[in-house]
């Protein structure tokens, strides 16, 4: 009943309720004391499942449980079953239901994983769309994205072949839905560069039947070119977020991903504008060590692709920015010693 | 004495014929409420739920008091008695060429919209009163620009996204707002410029160009013009910027079939529970404040122990002398109409509800003050399907407000007839269409403004109703200050008068203000609300789980590099 | 109480329901009756500000769940809100068989529920205090032929000993139209859960 009005608790009523407190983690304890016997025994039996069902919704985190549950199916349950993929499948809600508390426990995906793999005939499909939707209560799960690379290869497989073609591009969508949402999302970008070449390769193949994205990486300097601008668009609108940089770095360490034909004249061209425009985020936004950073990273990478010497000039510049790197990012030390070396030798 | 109940009871009242022996009102009471607005309803619940004896009456045969929702019998019989004599409303004129069903229409005199993350919110829930409400989200800000309305880009996304900002003004705006959901904290950034207009700080510090300007200060933070003062710009763009993604991609929700009248039904239908005594139809026709007692129309005799709390609108002539004067001096101008047009093309999918602002210096009339419309198609409950309910609104007052008002109200005409018009046609060159990132042909919609300027259109709005009224409240803009709520603050007067809502289209000030009563009323304010329902108890064990993964958790981390494939 | 079913076969719904009638004929101890079948013994008494709820199971894996609104005493003075009546499917007059009035004055809440309430509700009429035989001043017969002429499911009850409380709300559920009870709006897709997320997830603007 609602609205009826609480006492509030007396000294005696907050004693009482530690104490219950107090035996509920005695009780748990027990439980799990139980239970560990019951695995030294080697009990694989239902009253073992369900010992161990009540301890995993108390604690789906306790990973040797997991294990446990595994043994027990393995050995005690699903040998004695007709019908074992109507059990998985009660499985898969069991371990749904403890997704919603625990959405980023390892083992709670990883059980999934290993309930579909031991089902006859495991529904893929079903299964993208479970890890779409956690992916829309939280798109930075990264345990649901490396899932859902997973169980995308999967479901592409259950495919006939003339439809496989199609996957790639909706997961290619997928990505910029979440990035637009929210760009402070590694693991969303991550899943683009991956897409990217798959499509690239699929395309190439003519097995890519999403007419639009054929066109469009039909052009690969085009392409090339929304793919930077998309990017910088968020590094310009944040620029301390790292997970852009990265992206970007990916564009311009492997353009040849996206362009295979680019000449190295476009792509100093490039790297060359990048670092212009770095640089003019740079002297709005002093405080911002990752523009320095990629300053440092990208003019060293040009006078690599150029095969010339670093100019004294910019050398000095470097050196200066290399010195506030290591003052203000103790961890990276190593590496900015190694890039002193190179522009260094410059001088 | 007139008032907008008198007329109305005798022909609308209840069907219910009173008992043989109707049962006497209480004779006494701790603290009697007169009015039953949002400020009196919220305090009645909170003080039945402390534990003291309320009484509340309303002259009114309906609640809400000056915040009432009116169907079409009701609206003519408001419009003559408050142009006869009203506290609060005054000039008001009413256009209805054809009969409409009555029952199907709800006009909402004083609508607002409710921040997903506000004080009123939190005490919805903490009272459970939302759960007699129906509520209902609203994400479209627009700005009234270049001739045509404009989505206001506030979240990361709609930043992002867009097509018409250059990257350095995203980046512009991006800093700004991540400046401002911490501004207080920031003194040092925007300290100088404490007691200047925000339009010097945003320029100056922030290098915003007008047009974000007026979207940020006008539409995202309702404030009136961007003059106001910086921190209370601050403060106002702020609550809509930490109200968004709290529920979900808007900032604000508003309740269904009305606004602050349903707050109050269901905060009375609380301080009933909590045991609270309910009349309506009770004018107040005498006064005795010596021995605390009041008398009511139908002969009930009520003394009061504590206080007597009564709204400026249910002080009729009889007992005026008796109470403390107020001098309500601030305006807002009303124009409500509603049309026989959908306007999907306002809103967000899924949604029937869109606020439009028009900033400062936009309309023609040479508006000092910004003209806000909240609108709500048919999932409001406030109208049939296939019509919409405009509210206008503006803190100008007088013939100058009208003007203004007049003037957004052709604006929107003009406008809901061009993009309801499907085959419209203009000329499009190549400079005009933009490329999103996934390839689809976007048209600068400025260009589409410009285009539009000429555009004769084929269909024509037609106004099934169309009000207009001045309201005056004692309480400045919250603009200016949130000063003196209640108007004798003398602890010893037995009669506290409270003020009119405050001048704006949302809920804030309101709880401050109930709370300042109260505490006037109890001594502080420190057990206000504090009421421990009883609630589902959380989740066995969880927190018993929690203590326990710990340790298991540190040993296997899931292997994941930080670094993107090269 | 039961909890919703979820697999095809079965279907659920759920409606507000709301209580009328005159203060003291015993409206809130038949709905503490069938919801938590217990008597509450003090006569003034409100149910809960929000609402009690309890479930139906009719044949045909059928389960209503209602949402019963109590008058937490604003019927008095006659000063119940509109947000009362709103969306109410379905409403139990309660009169008791005791005082002769008390049925004269249900109908006077019958036109009322008619006239503010949605068309096509669904009304029970409830004749409390069966148990109090021998104080009878309404006979059954009379208040059965208004019911039948005003098109009310009618019961005699006792909230005291339950008789008839459960058969009452079952008939109701019966009755009302399942199909187009989509529960209230409030519970649709567009509607927005305050309660969800609380207002207190400090999720920021997202930047």
């Amino acid at each position: 009943m609602h609205n009826v009005r609480k006492q509030k608790y007396s000294a005696e009523q907050l004693a009482e309720k530690k104490q219950l407190e107090k035996g509920k983690i005695n009780a748990y304890n027990g439980l799990s004391t139980q239970v560990n016997q019951f695995r030294r025994e080697g009990k694989h039996d239902k009253e073992a499942l369900d010992l161990n069902t009540k301890l995993i919704k108390i604690n789906p985190e306790f990973y040797t449980m997991w294990n446990y549950r595994r043994e027990i199916l393995k050995t005690g349950i699903l040998p004695n079953l007709e019908d074992k993929d109507d059990f998985l499948d009660g499985e898969l809600k069991f371990v749904q239901e403890c997704l919603m508390r625990f959405p980023k426990t390892y083992w709670l995906w990883n059980h999934r994983k290993w309930c579909l793999e031991t089902a006859a005939k495991p529904d893929w499909k079903k299964e993208l769309a479970m890890v779409t939707y956690a992916l829309a209560k939280d798109e930075r799960n990264f345990h649901a994205w490396n899932y859902r690379r997973y169980v995308l290869a999967k479901y592409e497989e259950t495919l006939p072949e003339a439809h496989r073609g199609a996957v790639k591009p909706k997961e290619f969508e997928f990505t910029e839905e979440k990035i637009n949402k929210n760009f402070s999302n590694f693991s969303a970008w991550h899943q683009r560069s991956k897409v990217i070449p798959e499509l690239m390769e699929e395309t190439r193949q003519g097995k890519c039947t999403d007419e639009k994205l054929v066109k469009r990486l039909s052009d690969p300097k085009t392409f090339f070119g929304s793919e930077l601008d998309y990017v910088k668009n968020a590094i310009f609108m944040d620029p301390n977020d790292q997970s852009v940089w990265l992206y970007l770095r990916w564009l311009l360490t492997k353009p040849e991903i996206i362009y295979p034909d680019i000449s190295t004249e476009y792509h100093i061209e490039v790297v060359e504008s990048t670092i212009k425009e770095i640089a003019e985020l740079y002297e709005d936004e002093k405080d911002c060590r990752h523009c320095i950073y990629w300053i440092v990273f990208y003019t060293i990478m040009l006078y690599e692709l150029k095969k010339q010497r670093i100019p004294e000039a910019v050398g000095r510049t470097l050196t200066k920015h290399i010195g506030d790197l290591k003052e203000k990012d103790a961890l990276r030390k190593g590496q900015y010693e190694d890039w002193e070396k190179v522009v260094v030798s410059a001088h | 004495m007139s008032s907008f109940s008198a007329s109305s009871v005798s022909k609308r009242g209840s069907i219910v014929p009173p008992l043989a022996e109707d049962p006497a009102f209480v004779d006494s009471c701790d603290v009697l409420i007169c009015g039953t607005g949002i400020v009196e309803s919220i305090l009645a619940a909170a003080l039945a739920w402390q534990g003291s004896n309320v009484a509340h009456l309303d002259r009114n045969s309906i609640y809400g008091d000056s915040s009432a929702v009116l169907n079409l019998d009701e609206l003519p019989r408001w419009v003559d008695e408050v142009n006869y004599e009203s506290a609060v409303f005054s000039n008001a004129k009413l256009y209805q060429p054809r009969p409409l069903d009555s029952k199907k229409y709800f006009v909402d005199l004083t609508p607002r919209v409710l921040f997903a993350k506000s004080d009123m919110l939190q005490l919805l829930l903490k009272s459970r009163v939302y759960k007699y409400l129906e509520f209902r989200s609203l994400t479209n800000f627009h700005t009234y620009e270049n001739d045509s309305f404009e989505k206001v880009p506030a979240s990361k996304q709609d930043i992002f996204t867009s097509q018409q900002m250059s990257p350095v003004v995203k980046r512009q705006l991006m800093k700004f707002i991540k400046f401002t959901v911490e501004w207080e904290r920031l003194y040092n950034v925007w300290g100088p410029y404490r007691d200047k207009p925000v339009v010097e700080f945003m320029t100056k510090e922030f290098q915003l160009e007008q047009t974000q300007i007026d979207e940020l200060v006008q539409s995202i933070g309702l404030c009136s013009s961007n003059d106001v003062a910086t921190p209370v710009a601050l403060h106002r763009i702020k609550r809509y910027l930490v109200s968004l993604e709290t529920y979900g991609a808007f900032p604000v929700v508003y309740s269904m079939y009305g606004s602050a009248s349903e707050l109050s039904q269901g905060f009375c239908r609380s301080a009933a529970v909590g045991g609270a005594v309910y009349k309506l139809n009770a004018t107040l026709t005498g006064l005795d404040v010596d021995s605390k007692t009041a008398i009511f129309n139908d002969g009930s005799k009520v003394r009061w122990s504590e206080k007597l709390v009564v709204s400026e609108a249910q002080i009729t002539e009889q007992v005026r002398s008796k109470i403390p004067s107020s001098n309500p001096e601030y305006q807002i101008n009303h124009l409500t109409v509603i049309v026989n047009m959908d306007c999907k093309e306002w809103f967000a999918e899924g949604e029937d509800a869109a606020i439009i602002v028009f900033p400062v210096g936009s309309l023609s009339s040479g508006n000092t003050k910004t003209v806000q419309a909240i609108c709500y198609g048919a999932e409001s409950g406030q109208v049939p399907p296939g019509q919409c309910i405009w509210y206008l609104s503006t803190v100008q007052g007088g013939a100058t407000g009208q003007r203004d008002l007049e003037e957004a109200l052709s604006k929107m005409e003009a406008s809901i007839l061009r993009e309801s018009t499907e085959d419209f046609e203009f000329q499009v060159d190549q400079s005009d269409v933009i490329f999103t990132p996934s390839g689809d042909p976007v048209l600068s919609s400025v260009k589409l403004g410009k285009s539009m300027k000429d555009f004769v259109p084929e269909k024509k709005l037609t106004y099934l109703i169309k009000l207009s009224y001045n309201q005056k409240t004692s309480i400045p803009p919250l603009e200016e200050s949130i000063k003196d709520v209640a108007k004798n603050d003398g602890d010893e007067s037995p009669v506290i008068v409270t003020s009119g809502a405050p001048t704006e289209i949302t809920y804030d000030g309101i709880v401050e203000q109930v709370k300042k009563i109260y505490a006037q009323i109890v001594g502080s304010d420190d057990d206000f609300f504090d009421v421990d329902f009883e609630d589902d108890e959380e989740d066995e064990l969880t927190g018993m789980a929690k203590q326990n993964k710990k340790q298991e958790d540190d040993d296997h981390v899931p292997d994941f590099g930080d670094d993107m494939e090269l | 109480m039961a909890t919703p079913r979820t697999s095809s076969q079965e279907r659920f719904a759920q409606f507000k329901l709301v209580l009328l009638g005159e203060s003291f004929v015993g409206k809130s101890s038949l709905v503490t009756r069938f919801v938590k079948d217990e008597f509450l013994e003090q006569r003034e008494s409100t149910i809960g500000a929000a609402f009690l709820t309890q479930t139906v199971s009719l044949e045909d894996n059928k389960t209503v769940r209602f949402e019963i609104w109590d008058t937490a005493g604003q019927e008095r003075y006659k000063s119940l809100a509109p947000m009362y009546y709103r969306n109410a499917n379905c409403a139990v007059v309660v009169y008791d068989i005791t005082q002769a009035s008390s049925l004269e004055r249900s109908k006077a809440w019958v036109k009322e529920l008619q006239h503010r309430a949605a068309d096509g509700i669904i009304i029970g009429l409830a004749g409390n205090k069966l148990d109090l035989e021998d104080k009878r001043e309404v006979p059954t017969e009379e208040a059965r032929a208004y019911a039948e002429e005003a098109g009310l499911l009618f019961f005699e009850t006792s909230a005291l000993t339950g008789e008839n409380v459960l058969e009452l709300f079952t008939e109701i559920a019966r009755k009302v139209p399942f199909e187009n009870s989509t529960a209230r709006p409030r519970m649709s897709a567009k509607g927005v859960d305050l309660n969800k997320n609380g207002g207190t997830e400090a999720q920021g603007c997202n930047c």
